[in-house]
């Protein structure tokens, strides 16, 4: 069976793909054009039984379920997201990661009933002390007498926010410039790339450091646009070639010639195939956005004071001095656990919607 | 390949003039550098108006890009804002200090990861791939700077609990490291952390992309063929294989030394070391446009060129390739 | 009779994957007489090509738990790898599907074919290699060997590539030559030039060919005895005409029909209902039965495995299906219908 494009679909209500799980068909020796010269024996050869031949006849064709028996499909066709969500949650880390992550989410989103205590409730008897069970200072307190845990806990609630909007606006950025570059091609797809290009030319951290020092910094807002407007290249850059790749197909010049506007063909029939790469790459982005806000925020250009970060957390653990480990400790491997989550998760998913999957072939 | 080169060059140049304006507009506009010099109690209106004049920060914009050109261009790449002090000396002084740093660890990454990406490919799914890829991903969720402070935080208190000093935690040279061979000891000795806190990132990523290059190709067709002609497994694997896969990755290596330079800023600041990376953000903190126009120059022009790099690389290593 | 030079004795290659064990090839004999042609014919996933593969070793993820694969006395499969390789490139040889990709891009088609030269040949010098490389590559015809062999695969065409590799699996004067799908991924036109390359290059070496194809035509034009496999089993062995006009098993029969012939009066092409099985749950008993209109879901079918069976008293001629002779019979019974109809 030839490979079908998702969104390759006639019934217009339907979009979801049969996939079936079987080998591809040989192809019939016709199919090659001349079969050559057949050699020719001499007496007349009975022409291979019409009695053989199908048809409505005398025999039956084989029953339908038999059939689809042997093809060793079942009786159900799975949608092509019911194999991909299987192919997931083969991946044991992948899956674990996910748990982890949605955990770490709850507890940002309820920081308010998981801290112990506020971000900024001083308790000036326990000043800078380790971790320790005693009123639930499991990560120490600071110079102030804060608890750690609880500013970790709303630092990184800051930091998963400012990663996720990161990679959603990147996200929607890339998605359009990419698909209108490939969509459109020609002079437009070339100042498009040459654009990117020039984005891609400017060092990462430098431009985001002067970025920051120039326009301002502090809101995790600002922050997280600044990053986004840094870290679109990669994903346009994957759409635009689906895009390019898809624009030959048939199905898309029979679309434009029922009459479909350029924005429904992109947006039906293109965008649905770069949806697989664009989910891996988008999760990527989250565990890069976190890294390097984390990264800015420690140098003292990203997120400021009064709002949390881990970043600055660190910052200021490290002016206390490596006696203190837990002040640097703590924040660090949060962040590690996320960004090392975010990674296997990106991983079961590549594995999960890559349509490469190698398969055995006699 | 000749024309190719030289149209490039011509190409890059123009970029890079390009670049050079953008770059001057955008820290131009985005804050005035005498913010700080004018709320300050008591520096003179005269002291605010010496700086203007020269700097020209009251002409228009394109004309003070041609100031700054051409300060650039004849006069040690232009002075600091405030104390008049010339960029190029200090630049070049921190540039070698950098790249020390980051030559030796680009170096070690690309033995490691070649070694450990190459055995990952040929023995895959054994334990060592998979202890591997898990030490890759945990190397790549690993913020450097944090790597860097526990580097340091992991001395200290090993230096408290034995009273032993690993390495020192920072900076280049200690107060007094004598001269010749002493000196540059003392320097070694001051990198090693620096250096294995860059490394562990550059390993995880270059292993992982040096496995999905070796396995493409330990999977493909010829490298079948290579087998049915009856070679050793060896010799399919270094003449066949490693070659077809080295090809992405030495484009790969090419484009990173572009960004070497300005890509160990968090290393240095951690560890104050007195690089290029420090310079910058020095610059950034004390509000000084001048020698952070100078550092994104000095890095523009090392992208372009190993990106040019890269490319001639890539089309003298495989023969499908050919530029005209 | 002379000894078969290469003798497959119940050879099975499994392969563990995701979603199971998916057993390729399933007890499959058969012989490689000096000289001749074998053709194998079956779809994608019948196991012509894994069965062939795994013998060289050259399969590394196939398990072969069963099966002997005995070359000039000795048992492939039970070989050392050192003898083994010294077998692979020289006395067998093999010729790939995709010339393209089955030729690595960035060494010369010169380097390679002499690679296979200094492998196998130890005293050889390097310009005796060269001189005999250009040899190689006039012989399978191809033009100006002498400056194509400082050039590229992607230098040569489709056609001069796939010459290559004829001239790469020659060189070492082999006794067996496999090849598999030599012709799929050619143009049409280049196909016809391949097949004389064959040809010349089994008057140089008196090798015996095993021509694996999904192309009937070129089994046509080239074989001297045909094997046909389906689902990893052999369903049908017998020389070029017997199975061409009288085939006696279903599958090969489905086959005859959906090709278009000149020398049959047809009707209609008739292509196989259904899909090939899927090899990790085949069908129980005979693995064709749910596509077969000869079996009419009888029982037999539907249970057990038919045997490898002689059809027929004349030439060797083995069929695996219950119903062979009801299949011989119905043949010759519309055959003399037409008879009398048409002519």
């Amino acid at each position: 069976m030839t490979e079908r494009a998702p969104g390759d679909d006639t019934r217009a209500h339907d979009r979801e793909d049969v996939a079936i799980t079987s080998f591809s068909v040989g192809q019939p020796a016709s199919a090659h054009g001349n079969p050559g010269s057949v050699a020719v024996p001499e007496e007349p050869i009975a022409p291979l039984t019409p009695a053989l031949a199908m048809g409505p006849s005398e025999y039956e064709a084989p029953a339908a379920d038999l059939l689809a028996q042997q093809a060793g499909v079942e009786p159900k066709a799975r949608s092509q997201w019911a194999y991909a969500r299987i192919r997931f949650f083969r991946h044991k880390m992948a899956v674990i990661s996910l748990v982890v992550l949605f955990l770490i989410c709850l507890v940002a989103i309820f920081a308010k009933r998981v801290a112990p205590y506020g971000y900024d409730e001083l308790d000036l008897f326990n000043i800078t002390s380790p971790p320790t069970t005693t009123d639930k200072h499991l990560f120490g307190t600071d110079l102030l007498g804060r608890d750690y845990l609880s500013r970790v806990i709303y630092g990184l609630r800051t930091s998963l926010w400012v990663a996720f909007f990161v990679a959603f606006l990147s996200t929607a950025i890339g998605t359009t410039i990419g698909s209108l570059a490939g969509y459109y091609g020609g002079a437009t797809d070339n100042m498009l790339m040459r654009f990117t290009d020039l984005i891609l030319t400017l060092p990462g951290l430098a431009v985001l450091l002067t970025a920051a020092t120039f326009f301002g910094n502090g809101d995790p807002l600002k922050v997280g646009v600044i990053l986004a407007l840094l870290l679109w290249t990669g994903i346009a850059r994957i759409v635009r070639g689906v895009f390019l790749s898809l624009r030959e197909k048939e199905y898309v010049e029979a679309a434009k010639a029922s009459g479909a506007g350029d924005a429904r063909i992109i947006l039906r029939h293109m965008l649905p195939n770069a949806l697989g790469p664009i989910i891996v790459n988008t999760t990527l982005i989250i565990a890069a956005a976190i890294l390097i806000e984390a990264a800015l925020s420690f140098l003292g250009f990203g997120i400021q004071p009064p709002h949390p970060s881990l970043g600055t957390l660190i910052d200021d653990g490290q002016g206390e001095g490596f006696e203190k480990w837990w002040l640097v400790t703590f924040p660090g491997l949060v962040i590690v656990v996320i960004a090392l989550s975010i990674n296997f998760i990106g991983d079961g998913l590549r594995d999960a919607l890559d349509p490469t999957q190698r398969r055995v072939r006699a | 390949m000749l024309t190719y080169i030289i149209r490039r060059l011509l190409y890059s140049t123009v970029v890079l003039v390009l670049a050079s304006f953008l770059v001057f507009t955008f820290v131009t506009v985005s804050g005035d550098p005498l913010a700080g010099l004018r709320i300050a109690p008591n520096v003179s209106e005269l002291t605010v108006q010496n700086v203007i004049d020269r700097k020209h920060l009251d002409d228009p914009i394109p004309k003070r890009y041609l100031y700054w050109v051409q300060d650039a261009v004849t006069n040690q790449f232009g002075s600091t804002l405030l104390d008049n002090r010339p960029i190029l000396p200090e630049l070049w002084r921190v540039m070698k200090n950098t790249l020390q740093l980051v030559l030796i660890a680009q170096i070690l990454v690309i033995f490691f990861a070649v070694i450990i990406g190459v055995y990952s490919a040929i023995r895959q799914y054994s334990g060592f791939d998979y202890t591997m890829t898990t030490v890759s991903f945990l190397g790549l969720a690993t913020p450097v700077f944090w790597l860097a402070l526990m580097a340091q935080v992991a001395v200290v208190q090993i230096y408290e609990r034995t009273g032993h000093r690993l390495f020192p935690i920072a900076n280049l040279n200690s107060v007094d490291p004598g001269t010749g061979i002493h000196f540059w000891v003392d320097r070694a000795h001051h990198l090693v952390l620096p250096v294995f806190v860059l490394m562990v990132a550059g390993i995880a990523g270059y292993s992982r992309y040096m496995r999905a290059a070796m396995l493409e190709v330990i999977n493909s067709d010829y490298v079948r063929t290579a087998r049915a002609k009856g070679l050793n497994e060896r010799r399919v694997m270094m003449k066949h294989a490693l070659r077809n896969a080295l090809i992405p990755l030495v484009t790969l290596v090419a484009l990173d030394f572009g960004t070497l330079l300005g890509g160990a800023v968090v290393t240095e600041t951690v560890f104050s070391l007195d690089g290029m990376g420090l310079y910058f953000v020095n610059a950034l903190f004390t509000n000084d446009p001048y020698p952070v126009m100078a550092f994104l120059m000095v890095t523009a022009v090392m992208i372009i060129i190993f990106n040019l790099i890269a490319d001639i690389a890539y089309g003298l290593l495989d023969p499908r390739v050919r530029y005209d | 009779m002379p000894d078969p030079i290469l003798s497959i004795r119940d050879l099975t290659v499994e392969f563990k994957t995701e979603d199971g064990i998916v057993r390729a090839v399933t007890d499959v004999s058969y012989d490689l007489m000096p000289g001749e042609v074998l053709g194998i014919v079956g779809e994608s996933g019948s196991g012509k090509s894994v069965s062939m593969l795994s013998i060289l070793g050259l399969s590394p993820q196939g398990q072969i738990p069963k099966g002997e694969a005995v070359y000039k006395g000795d048992d492939l499969l039970k070989m050392p790898q050192k003898q083994l390789r010294e077998i692979r490139g020289g006395d067998m040889a093999m010729i790939f599907q995709d010339p393209m990709t089955s030729l690595n891009p960035v060494l010369t088609v010169g380097n390679q074919i002499i690679e296979a030269l200094l492998v196998h040949n130890d005293g050889m010098k390097d310009d005796e290699a060269q001189k005999r490389a250009i040899q190689l590559l006039e012989l399978v015809g191809v033009p100006s060997a002498e400056r194509r062999i400082d050039q590229y695969p992607h230098e040569f065409s489709g056609g001069m590539r796939q010459r290559g590799m004829i001239a790469m699996a020659i060189a070492n004067n082999p006794s067996v030559l496999i090849a598999d799908e030599p012709t799929t991924a050619l143009d049409v036109t280049i196909q016809a030039q391949i097949v004389e390359v064959l040809k010349a290059a089994r008057q140089e070496t008196h090798a015996a060919i095993v021509l694996i194809t999904h192309d009937l035509g070129l089994i046509a034009e080239l074989a001297d005895r045909v094997v046909v496999m389906y689902a990893g089993r052999v369903v049908e062995l017998a020389d070029v005409f017997t199975i061409f006009n009288e085939p006696r098993h279903p599958y090969t029969v489905g086959l005859m029909n959906s090709i278009a012939r000149l020398d049959a009066e047809q009707e209609w092409l008739q292509p196989i209902p259904g899909q090939p099985p899927s090899m990790i749950a085949p069908p129980p008993g005979c693995a064709f039965h749910p596509r077969c209109t000869f079996s009419r879901g009888r029982l037999p079918c539907r249970t057990d495995v038919p045997e490898l069976r002689q059809i027929g008293d004349s030439a060797p001629h083995v069929s695996r299906c219950h119903y062979a002779e009801e299949l011989a019979e119905a043949q010759v019974v519309a055959g003399a219908a037409a008879l009398e109809e048409g002519r």
